[in-house]
């Protein structure tokens, strides 16, 4: 790929603060009231993501079965590196957009698993029921449809879960740490 | 400020799930943006960007290939990349220092974390816009300006005055003032 000369230019000098000309602000600001504006997008996008919310309880469906299936490949391969980093990634993945499809709990709850994956200094000694605890719990939500914040069941199992996550990862910080 | 004409813009969105895909194309789609383009890992993100030169790149983090901060330092890249000072949105469910410090260190113009929200996604669209900020090139770093503000009682070295440092006006790299 080759660069522009006089952008090569640029780089080949020692040290520099650029101005770069605002093509953005010449190309799409226009007279006019900019939060008035900024009002009626937002508005228009928060009715767009509304009418797309329908799809939203097989969407979520859909990424907790792939969470299920990645745990299971990461559980056959004894949590051997590469499927765990799968596993993170789903589990990651679902942390960003189950709030959006309104399943807060579920995020929190993916929180928890990442945080265990990524804080456990031997992978090889996670502990499979913590991980099972954490899969089940977000497929339980999606089955049982609890969505929202004032779910106290869903709140109750999202705390369980993270409290002994922290707990467990708090042993084994201080200690050899409990067997897997 | 002036209202922003989103018809104009075009955007290249990378991420890994297409779920969040749907999710912010939605939403640019409701803004008034007309052309957008996807990318589902790292590679194709940066092939996007070269070849439909989008005004603004959103962009995950954790993506196959390589991630959105490598995505983010490949188009910092003056000699690789025709496309060095494009806006870099980061739109990662990582909240921790640690990787907005990674984002901000690799070039990135803003950070958005997930959830996304109609209104968080337009007000950064709207600072990269109205509010651009210069870009410092060092031996180290090419990309924004990562001081936000000038701190007034701020004592210490002025490091970027004297020391062969040049200051360069670059509309699209045509005039530069050394």
């Amino acid at each position: 790929m080759q660069a522009p000369q006089q952008q090569v230019d640029i780089a080949a000098r020692a040290k520099a603060i650029i101005k770069p000309r605002q093509p953005l602000r010449e190309k799409c600001l226009r007279p006019g009231d900019a939060e008035e504006a900024a009002e009626q997008a937002i508005a228009n996008a928060e009715q767009a993501l509304q009418q797309l919310s329908v799809n939203f309880d097989d969407w979520m469906a859909d990424e907790a079965r792939q969470l299920a299936d990645a745990r299971d490949a990461a559980k056959a391969a004894d949590f051997e590196q590469e499927a765990l980093t799968e596993l993170f990634q789903v589990a990651h993945n679902l942390k960003g957009q189950a709030t959006t499809l309104g399943y807060p709990f579920a995020d929190e709850i993916c929180a928890s698993l990442c945080r265990l994956i990524d804080k456990m200094p031997d992978p090889s000694r996670l502990p499979a029921v913590l991980v099972d605890q954490h899969v089940d719990a977000v497929r339980a939500l999606v089955k049982e449809g609890a969505k929202g914040n004032d779910n106290p069941k869903a709140s109750v199992l999202a705390k369980r879960l993270r409290d002994v996550t922290n707990d467990f990862l708090q042993q084994v910080s201080t200690t050899n740490g409990p067997a897997a | 400020m002036a209202k922003i004409a989103f018809d104009e813009l075009r955007f290249v969105v990378a991420d890994d799930n297409a779920h969040m895909r749907r999710i912010v194309r939605t939403l640019l789609r409701a803004f008034g943006c007309r052309e957008i383009y996807e990318a589902e890992d790292g590679a194709s993100g940066l092939e996007a960007v070269e070849a439909y030169s989008p005004d603004i790149l959103i962009t995950d983090i954790t993506m196959p290939i390589f991630d959105g901060i490598e995505l983010t330092r490949m188009i910092r890249n003056p000699e690789g990349c025709r496309h060095p000072f494009l806006p870099i949105i980061i739109l990662s469910a990582y909240s921790e220092k640690k990787h907005v410090i990674a984002a901000r260190d690799a070039g990135a113009t803003e950070f958005l974390c997930k959830p996304v929200s109609a209104t968080a996604l337009y007000r950064r669209i709207q600072n990269v816009i109205a509010n651009p900020r210069d870009f410092i090139r060092t031996k180290t770093y090419f990309g924004p300006d990562r001081r936000r503000y000038v701190n007034p009682n701020y004592s210490g070295v002025e490091r970027r005055t004297g020391d062969g440092s040049e200051h360069i006006i670059d509309p699209n790299q045509v005039h530069i003032e050394a």
